[in-house]
C-alpha cells in the first residue's frame, strides 16, 4: 500500500480535530494528530478555532444546578417508580451476546485491542486504538460478566474453557464475625462518607454535611477503634456548601486531606466544579486551607515526600496522574509521564516504605515500578489482568500482587514482584435468581472482585452468591498463600448493591458497607 | 476503568460514580435494585440536569420533571440496555428524547432555538453575566461576540457542540445520542465552526481549506 499523501492525512486529521480539541483522543490517534500538526499550518489554525469554540461552549454551559436537594428529588423519584417484576437479561439478551461477540470478532485490525479484552483471548503486544472506544469496549467486556454466566448455561461454547457451573471446590469455611458499626447520631450510610484509613484498619473518618442540601458546617468524626466509638473532630472551615471527600495518608492516618466540591449558581464563566482543600496533620484536630485545591484520590508519604493520585483539572474525564509533593502538599508535580498516554490515568499505586519504591497501575492494567521517585520506570510483564490488590510490602521483599480479569474471572498472583504470574484455582459461584429473566428463573456466574492481599499473604475476593428480596448477597472467599482451595469466609451482611469492602494494611479490621449498613470484622489469622 | 481503592467506604449522594462499574449498576437496576438506581441517579443528576436545562430553554421546573421521567424510564427499560454504548450515551439519548417530547407537549419549541433564557429568579443565568459586561480588553470583547454568536446558532448545531465540548462525547457517541449518522455530526460541527468563524480571534482561522 502506498504511504498516505499529505492531503489524505490532512482530511483524516481534520475530522479528528474537534475531538482532539475536546481532549477526547488518546493513544495513537492523539499522537498521530500531534505529529501531523507539526507540519500543517492550516491544521493548527483549525485547531485554534476548535479550541476557541470549545472554550466558548464550556463558558456558555449553564451553571445552573438543581434547586431541589438530592434527597428530596430521590424520594420523589422513588415514589414514582412503578412496581414491577424484575425484567432483565432475557433469552434475547443471551442471543444478543452471541451476535455482539461475532460483531467484535469482525472488527478491523486496529480494534484488536478491544477484542482482546474478551474472555479467553490474549492482548496483542504493542496494539493500539482509539482510547475512548477501547474503554467503551473494555467496559462492554465487564458487562459480559452477567451475560457470560448466561452464555455458559444457555449457549455453551461461548465461554471457552469455563468449568461447569458449581464445579468449584472449597475448603472448610472460616466465617467472619461481622458487627454493625453505629454511626454518630443523625448520620446514615446514605448521608455520610465513611473512610477507613488505608494504612490502619482500626482508624477511620466520617465526613458529612449537616443538611441534605450540603449546606451547614462540614463535620468530621474520627475513630481509633473500628467505629466504637466515633469522636467529633474539628469542622472543616469550608466557605461554600458542597460535597465533602477525604483522602487519608496510607502511611500516616493522622494526615487527612478534605476536599470540598461545589457548583456555583449563576456566577463564574463555566460550569466546572469549584473545590477547596483543607489539610490536617493531627487526625482532624485542626484544618489548614491549602492554596491550590486539586482533587486527590489517594495519598501516601515517605519521609518528606508525599505521593498522590491527583486530578489537576476540573474537566470531566480528565486523567488522574501520580504526582509528588515536597512542600506539604501545597504543590504537586506529575511523575508518571513515561507510563501513561495523554488521556490515560494511573488507576492506583502502592509504596514500599522500606526501600521507597513505588508500584503503579494504569487504567489499562499495566504495572510499572520505580525506585527513584518516578525518574525511571520499568514496566512489569503483561499479566492480562485489570484489577489488582497488593500485600503490604516489607523492606527488601518483592511485591506480592494478586488480581483478576473480571471479564473472565481469571485469577492470578505473583510473589516475585510481577515477573511471573501463577494461575489460581477457579472460583465460580452460580447465583440463582428466581425472577431475573423477565420474571423467570436464571442462573448467573458472578464476577469476582479482588478485595485485598492480607498480611499473611492470603488473597481475599468477593462475589455475589445469592439473591435475596433486598438484592444480591455477596460472600468473601480467601485463598491462603500457596493454598489449593478457596475458603468461604461467609456472607457480607446487608444486601442490595455490591458491598464496598476494605482490608487496610494494619489493624486487621475488615470494613464493609453494604445495603445501607456499615460493618466491621476481625480478619482471622 | 478500575480506580484506586482508597476512596470512601460509603459515598454521599453527590459523589460521582468514580470506580463503580456503571454497566453492572444498570444490570442491577434491571434486576429491580433500587439502590443501584439511586447510585446512577446521584452520579448523573448534575450532568443531565445541565443538559436538559439547555434543551428545555432554562425552565428549571420542567427540567426536574423530565429528569424524573428519564430515570423512571431507566428503571423500566434497564433490561433493554444492550451494552453497545457507554451508559452515559444511553442516558443522554433517553434524556434527549424525553426533552423533545416535553417540548412538543408543552408547545415550548422556540423557533429552533435552544439558547436558554434566565429563569424567573435570575439565579440560573444562561451565560456568565461577567461575559456580558463591556470590557476595554479586546479579548473579552471577542469572547462576548463568540458567546453571542453561539447563542444564535440553531438548536441542532448547538447541541452537537454541547455534546462534544461540554459533555465529552466522541463524535460517534454524539451521533448515537442524536440518532443521526456520524457524518451528520461532522457536518453540523463544521457548519457551526464556519458560522462562528467571524468571531474567532485572529490566527484561529475557521475557514480551513485544504493545503
Amino acid at each position: 500500500m502506498s504511504p498516505e499523501t499529505h492531503d489524505e492525512q490532512y482530511r483524516r486529521v481534520r475530522d479528528l480535530l474537534p475531538e482532539y480539541a475536546a481532549g477526547l483522543l488518546g493513544g495513537e490517534a492523539r499522537a498521530a494528530v500531534a505529529r501531523h500538526l507539526e507540519g500543517c499550518d492550516e491544521c493548527r489554525r483549525e485547531l485554534a478555532a476548535w479550541r476557541a469554540i470549545a472554550g466558548a461552549v464550556r463558558a456558555a454551559d449553564p451553571r445552573a444546578t438543581p434547586a431541589v436537594p438530592f434527597t428530596a428529588a430521590w424520594e420523589d423519584l422513588r415514589d414514582r417508580l412503578p412496581a414491577r417484576e424484575p425484567a432483565t437479561a432475557s433469552w434475547k439478551d443471551r442471543t444478543a451476546l452471541a451476535s455482539h461477540r461475532t460483531r467484535l470478532d469482525e472488527r478491523p485490525a486496529e480494534l484488536d485491542l478491544e477484542v482482546s479484552r474478551l474472555p479467553d483471548e490474549r492482548r496483542p503486544p504493542g496494539g493500539s486504538g482509539a482510547k475512548r472506544l477501547w474503554s467503551a469496549l473494555v467496559a462492554a467486556a465487564a458487562v459480559l460478566l452477567v451475560v457470560v454466566g448466561f452464555a455458559q448455561l444457555f449457549a455453551r461454547g461461548l465461554g471457552g474453557d469455563r468449568p461447569p457451573a458449581g464445579a468449584t471446590a472449597t475448603a472448610t469455611p472460616v466465617p467472619l464475625a461481622w458487627q454493625e458499626v453505629r454511626l454518630p447520631d443523625g448520620l446514615s450510610v446514605g448521608s455520610a462518607g465513611v473512610y477507613p484509613a488505608p494504612g490502619d484498619g482500626n482508624r477511620g473518618y466520617i465526613c458529612a454535611r449537616e443538611s441534605a442540601d450540603n449546606s451547614g458546617p462540614v463535620k468530621v468524626w474520627a475513630t481509633q477503634d473500628g467505629g466504637a466509638p466515633w469522636s467529633r473532630a474539628a469542622d472543616v472551615p469550608a466557605t461554600h456548601a458542597g460535597g465533602c471527600r477525604l483522602a487519608i495518608d496510607a502511611t500516616d492516618p493522622q494526615r487527612v486531606l478534605a476536599i470540598i466540591t461545589w457548583y456555583e449558581q449563576g456566577t463564574g464563566s463555566h460550569s466546572l466544579p469549584s473545590t477547596q482543600s483543607f489539610f490536617s496533620a493531627d487526625g482532624g484536630g485542626t484544618w489548614h486551607a491549602l492554596a491550590s485545591a486539586p482533587s486527590v484520590v489517594r495519598l501516601a508519604s515517605n519521609g518528606g515526600v508525599t505521593y498522590g493520585l491527583v486530578d489537576a483539572s476540573p474537566l470531566p474525564n480528565h486523567p488522574l496522574s501520580l504526582s509528588l509533593s515536597t512542600d506539604g502538599i501545597q504543590g504537586w508535580r506529575a511523575i508518571d509521564g513515561p507510563i501513561r498516554g495523554a488521556s490515560q490515568s494511573v488507576a492506583n499505586f502502592w509504596m514500599n516504605l522500606g526501600d521507597g519504591s513505588l508500584l503503579a497501575q494504569t487504567d489499562e492494567g499495566a504495572l510499572w515500578e520505580t525506585h527513584d521517585q518516578g525518574v525511571h520506570w520499568a514496566q512489569l510483564p503483561d499479566s492480562g489482568l485489570r484489577s489488582y490488590v497488593v500485600q503490604r510490602p516489607a523492606s527488601g521483599e518483592p511485591w506480592h500482587i494478586c488480581g483478576a480479569d473480571r471479564s473472565a474471572n481469571i485469577l492470578k498472583c505473583s510473589s516475585d514482584g510481577g515477573r511471573t504470574w501463577k494461575d489460581l484455582p477457579r472460583l465460580d459461584a452460580v447465583v440463582h435468581c428466581d425472577s431475573c429473566a423477565k420474571g423467570k428463573p436464571a442462573d448467573i456466574i458472578s464476577t469476582i472482585e479482588p478485595v485485598a492481599v492480607a498480611d499473611d499473604g492470603a488473597f481475599l475476593v468477593q462475589l455475589a452468591t445469592r439473591y435475596s428480596d433486598q438484592g444480591d448477597v455477596f460472600s468473601l472467599y480467601r485463598l491462603t498463600a500457596g493454598g489449593a482451595q478457596w475458603q468461604l469466609m461467609g456472607e457480607i451482611p446487608g444486601a442490595g448493591g455490591e458491598p464496598v469492602t476494605r482490608l487496610p494494611w494494619l489493624g486487621h479490621t475488615l470494613w464493609a458497607s453494604s445495603g445501607g449498613g456499615l460493618y466491621t470484622a476481625l480478619y482471622p489469622w | 476503568v478500575e480506580r484506586a481503592r482508597g476512596g470512601p467506604l460509603t459515598e454521599t449522594p453527590d459523589d460521582s460514580l468514580d470506580g463503580l462499574d456503571e454497566r453492572a449498576l444498570v444490570a442491577r437496576i434491571a434486576c429491580g435494585d433500587q439502590a443501584a438506581l439511586q447510585q446512577l441517579y446521584a452520579a448523573y443528576r448534575p450532568r443531565l440536569w445541565r443538559f436538559l436545562y439547555q434543551q428545555l430553554g432554562g425552565d428549571a421546573g420542567l427540567v426536574e420533571e423530565v429528569l424524573q421521567d428519564v430515570f423512571v424510564g431507566v428503571w423500566r427499560h434497564a433490561g433493554d440496555f444492550r451494552g453497545e454504548a457507554r451508559v452515559a450515551t444511553w442516558l443522554f439519548r433517553i434524556a434527549r428524547h424525553r426533552a423533545l417530547n416535553a417540548r412538543r407537549d408543552a408547545g415550548r419549541r422556540r423557533a429552533d432555538r435552544l439558547a436558554p433564557v434566565p429563569d424567573q429568579s435570575g439565579e440560573h443565568a444562561a451565560v456568565d453575566p461577567g461575559l456580558r459586561r463591556p470590557s476595554p480588553e479586546d479579548e473579552v470583547a471577542g469572547r462576548l461576540a463568540l458567546a453571542d454568536a453561539l447563542a444564535r446558532l440553531s438548536a441542532k448545531h448547538r447541541e452537537a457542540l454541547d455534546l462534544v465540548f461540554s459533555h465529552g462525547f466522541s463524535l460517534e457517541e454524539a451521533a448515537r445520542v442524536l440518532d443521526v449518522p456520524v457524518g451528520t455530526v461532522k457536518s453540523r460541527l463544521s457548519y457551526a465552526r464556519r458560522a462562528l468563524a467571524g468571531h474567532l480571534a485572529p490566527g484561529a482561522d475557521a475557514e480551513g481549506s485544504a493545503p
